[in-house]
C-alpha cells in the first residue's frame, strides 16, 4: 500500500512518514499544495493524507480538483481546523475522512486501515485467499495453522496481492504500490521479493499461490 | 410618557407654541386695526352728519327746524348757548358726561364718546360746536354702534375659528413632519440595536446626505472599525491556536507513535528530544503571546534609563558573532557613532537581538551582516544590513503584523512564530521611534530602527 502525505509542517510530516513506514506502507511526502497535487495526479496512490492549510494551494481545493480530474484515491484530511463547518467543507470537497490535529497515531493508523478496507474488495480487516489468512490489524499472516513471519516489505507486497486476488499484477503496479519515490527500480528486485514470499507462504508439494503470468506479471491464485 | 419625552412631540409643542404666539399677535393686531377703522368711518359719518345738520338747521324762535336731513334711527341733540337742550331726537339716551362735552363744545372743542341707551344699546356720540346759527351752540349726533360691534364680533369669531383650524392642522402636520423627518433616527436606532458582535458586517442604510445621513455614515464607520477590531481579534485567536496546535500535534503524534511498541533506548531518546524541542518551541510562542497580551492590555512596563547604543550593540554583537561564525556568515560592526538614547535596556536588547538573529537566520553561508549606528535628524538610526535571501515587495507591508510569515514551513522549522517583528515594532514605538525595512529578493535586507537621541544634558 502506497500513501502520499501532504503536510507542510516538516517535523509532523516526518513523524507520520516514519510511523507509516513502520507499518509497512510505502510513503511519499510533499510539503506544499501544488507539489502534492502533482504527485497525487501522477502516481496511483492507495491513500492520501492531506493537510488543509498548505502553502501554494489549500487542501480543500486540492481535494476538489483531484475529484474533478477523476482521481478517486481515498483522501484523509488532516488539519488543525476543527469546526463543524470546516469538517463539512472538507468532506464535501471529496475527502473520505477527517482527522483533527493533534491526533493519536493509533487513530491515524486505524482510520487509514478503514479507508483502505473501504476502497478494497474486502470490508473486513482480515484478508483471506484459500487458507492463507492476513489480519491487517495485528499484521499476523497464517497459512492454515502455520504462522508466517514476513518483513515489512514482504508484508506490503503480499497485502497488495491479497487485496487484489485473481487480478494480474504487473511489476509496475507493485512498484507503484509498495515502494515510494526513493525506490530506484532495479531489474530484478521485485522478482527477488516474490521468490522470498513464495518460499514463506507456499506449502511443499503444492502449486504456488502467486502465479507467474509470462510477459505480464503475477497473479494471486483464487482459492 | 415615552411619547411626551420624544423629540417629535417636543418639537411639535414648540412649533405650536410659536404659532399660537404669532396667531395671537396677528389676530389682536388685525382686530384692533379693523375696529379702529370701523370706528373711524363711523366717526366720519357722524362728523359729516353734524356738518350736514349745520347746513340744514333752521332755528326760529327757539324752535329748531331740522329740515329734511333727519334720518331714522339716529340721535340728534341740539343745545343752546346756555347749555340747555333745545331739541332732542332720541330714544331716551342716558349720556353721563354729555354735559361736560357740551361745555367743551361751547368752547369750540369737538369730541366723540361712547354711551349707552336705556335699553343697553351702545351708541357713538359726536359733540360738535355749532356757531353759524345764532342761538345754537352745540350739536350732538349719535348712531348705534351695533353694526360695528356685529362686524367686529363676526371678525373675532372668524379669527378664532381660523386660528383653531390652523393650530390643529399645523399641530397634526408638524407632528407628521417631525415623525417623517425623525423616522430614519428610529431606523438607525433599530438597526444599531440589532447589530451584534456576530454580524458586524451589517450596515445602517444611509438614505440621504443630510445630518441624519451623516450620522448614519458616521455610525457605519464606527461599526466598520469595530468589525475590523473584532476580526483582528478573531484572526489573532485563530493564529495563536494554530500556532500552538501544530507543535501539540507533533508532540502527540510522536509520543503515541513511540508508545505503539517496544523500542530501543536510542529511539526513545530521539522521540523525547523531538518532544522536548517542540515543548520548548511552544513555551517560546506562549511567552511571546503573553507579552503581546500584556502590551494590548497596556500593562507593559518600561523602565527608561540612559543607554549608550554603541555599548549596547557591542555587548550584543559578541553573542551574534558566535552564531554567525557557526553558519559561516561574516559579522561586522561598521561606523558605530557614540549616541545616547532614553530607553529600556532589556527591551532594546530584545529588539536588536531579534533583528540580528533574523539576519543570521536568513543569510546563507558566505554572506555578511553589518550593524551601524548613524546620527539622523534628532534620531539615532541603527541599521542591521544583511546579504540574505531578501523579502519580496508584497510581503513588506505585512512584515510587522502578528503571525505574518513569508514561508511558514521554513520559518517554523527555524523556530519562528511570526511574532518577533511585531514585538520589535512595538518596542521601537514605545521608545518614540519606528522601524523600517528595505529589501530586495536575492540581495538582502536592511532593517533600520529610529530612536530619538537624548540630547546631552548640560
Amino acid at each position: 500500500m502506497r500513501i502520499l502525505v501532504v503536510e507542510d509542517e516538516r517535523r509532523l510530516c516526518g513523524i507520520i512518514k516514519r510511523g507509516l513506514m513502520e507499518e509497512g506502507y510505502a510513503v511519499d511526502t510533499s510539503y506544499d499544495g501544488e507539489d502534492g497535487e502533482y504527485l497525487a495526479e501522477s502516481t496511483p496512490y492507495d491513500l492520501i493524507v492531506l493537510d488543509i492549510m498548505l502553502p501554494k494551494k489549500d487542501g480543500v481545493e486540492i481535494c476538489r480538483d483531484l475529484r474533478l480530474k477523476k482521481v478517486n484515491t481515498a483522501i484523509l484530511m488532516l488539519t488543525a481546523k476543527d469546526t463543524v463547518e470546516d469538517r463539512v467543507k472538507g468532506l464535501d470537497a471529496g475527502a473520505d475522512d477527517y482527522l483533527v490535529k493533534p491526533f493519536a497515531f493509533n487513530e491515524l493508523l486505524a482510520r487509514i486501515r478503514a479507508l483502505l478496507r473501504r476502497t478494497g474488495s474486502s470490508k473486513s480487516p482480515k484478508l483471506q485467499v484459500g487458507d492463507l489468512l492476513m489480519d491487517t490489524l495485528t499484521r499476523e499472516v497464517r497459512r492454515g495453522k502455520r504462522i508466517i513471519e514476513l518483513t515489512s516489505k514482504e508484508y506490503t507486497i503480499l497485502e497488495y496481492f491479497m487485496r487484489h486476488p485473481k487480478v494480474v499484477i504487473t511489476r509496475t503496479m507493485l512498484e507503484e504500490h509498495a515502494w515510494d519515490y526513493e525506490f530506484e527500480s532495479m531489474s530484478n528486485i521485485i522478482d527477488v521479493y516474490i521468490r522470498r514470499i513464495r518460499r514463506k507462504i507456499d506449502e511443499v508439494g503444492q502449486d504456488s499461490l502467486i502465479q507467474t503470468i509470462r510477459g505480464a506479471g503475477y497473479r494471486m491464485k483464487a482459492a | 410618557m415615552r411619547l411626551v419625552k420624544s423629540v417629535k412631540f417636543r418639537l411639535t409643542i414648540w412649533y405650536l407654541a410659536v404659532l399660537v404666539g404669532l396667531l395671537l399677535l396677528f389676530g389682536i393686531m388685525a382686530y384692533f386695526m379693523l375696529s379702529n377703522s370701523l370706528y373711524q368711518s363711523l366717526d366720519d359719518s357722524l362728523r359729516t352728519q353734524a356738518l350736514a345738520l349745520e347746513d340744514s338747521l333752521d332755528i326760529e324762535n327757539g324752535q329748531v327746524n331740522l329740515g329734511d336731513t333727519e334720518q331714522p334711527g339716529e340721535l340728534v341733540l341740539i343745545y343752546g348757548v346756555d347749555g340747555s337742550l333745545l331739541q332732542g331726537l332720541s330714544w331716551g339716551v342716558e349720556v353721563p358726561h354729555v354735559d361736560t362735552l357740551v361745555v367743551q363744545a361751547l368752547e369750540s372743542h369737538a369730541s366723540f364718546l361712547n354711551a349707552r341707551t336705556a335699553s343697553g344699546q351702545e351708541i357713538r356720540l359726536h359733540v360738535a360746536p355749532f356757531s353759524d346759527e345764532p342761538g345754537i351752540s352745540a350739536i350732538v349726533v349719535g348712531r348705534s354702534t351695533e353694526e360695528v360691534t356685529e362686524v367686529l364680533g363676526n371678525f373675532k369669531n372668524i379669527l378664532i375659528i381660523a386660528a383653531m383650524a390652523t393650530l390643529a392642522l399645523a399641530g397634526g402636520g408638524g407632528f407628521f413632519m417631525a415623525s417623517r423627518v425623525l423616522k430614519p433616527v428610529e431606523r438607525i436606532r433599530q438597526t444599531a440595536q440589532e447589530i451584534e458582535e456576530s454580524d458586524l458586517s451589517r450596515r445602517i442604510e444611509v438614505g440621504s446626505e443630510d445630518e441624519l445621513g451623516r450620522l448614519a455614515s458616521t455610525l457605519n464607520q464606527m461599526i466598520g472599525r469595530l468589525e475590523a477590531a473584532f476580526s483582528r481579534q478573531r484572526q489573532f485567536t485563530a493564529d495563536a491556536s494554530h500556532e500552538l496546535r501544530t507543535p501539540l500535534a507533533v508532540v502527540q503524534a510522536e509520543s503515541t507513535l513511540a508508545l505503539r511498541k517496544k523500542r530501543t533506548q536510542d529511539d526513545y531518546r530521539k522521540s523525547l528530544e523531538l518532544i522536548s524541542q517542540e515543548a520548548g518551541h511552544m513555551s517560546a510562542v506562549v511567552g511571546k503571546l503573553l507579552y503581546l497580551a500584556r502590551i494590548d492590555a497596556g500593562k507593559d512596563q518600561v523602565k527608561f534609563e540612559r543607554i549608550n547604543l554603541k555599548e549596547l550593540l557591542t555587548e550584543l554583537s559578541s553573542d551574534i558573532e558566535v552564531l554567525a561564525r557557526e553558519k559561516g556568515v561574516e559579522f561586522k560592526l561598521s561606523s558605530l557613532e557614540d549616541l545616547t538614547v532614553e530607553g529600556d535596556k532589556i527591551k532594546l536588547e530584545q529588539l536588536f537581538l531579534n533583528l540580528l538573529e533574523n539576519a543570521v537566520k536568513y543569510t546563507p553561508s558566505g554572506g555578511s551582516i553589518s550593524v551601524s549606528i548613524v546620527r539622523g535628524d534628532k534620531t539615532a538610526v541603527i541599521a542591521v544590513k544583511d546579504t540574505g535571501i531578501g523579502i519580496s515587495k508584497e510581503h513588506i507591508p505585512h512584515l510587522f503584523e502578528r503571525f505574518y510569515r513569508i514561508d511558514k514551513a521554513r520559518s517554523r522549522a527555524e523556530g519562528g512564530a511570526g511574532l518577533g517583528l511585531a514585538i520589535c515594532k512595538h518596542i521601537a514605538e514605545v521608545h518614540g521611534g519606528r522601524i523600517e525595512v528595505e529589501s530586495k529578493i536575492g540581495e538582502g535586507s536592511t532593517f533600520s530602527v529610529f530612536i530619538p537621541i537624548l540630547e546631552k544634558a548640560n
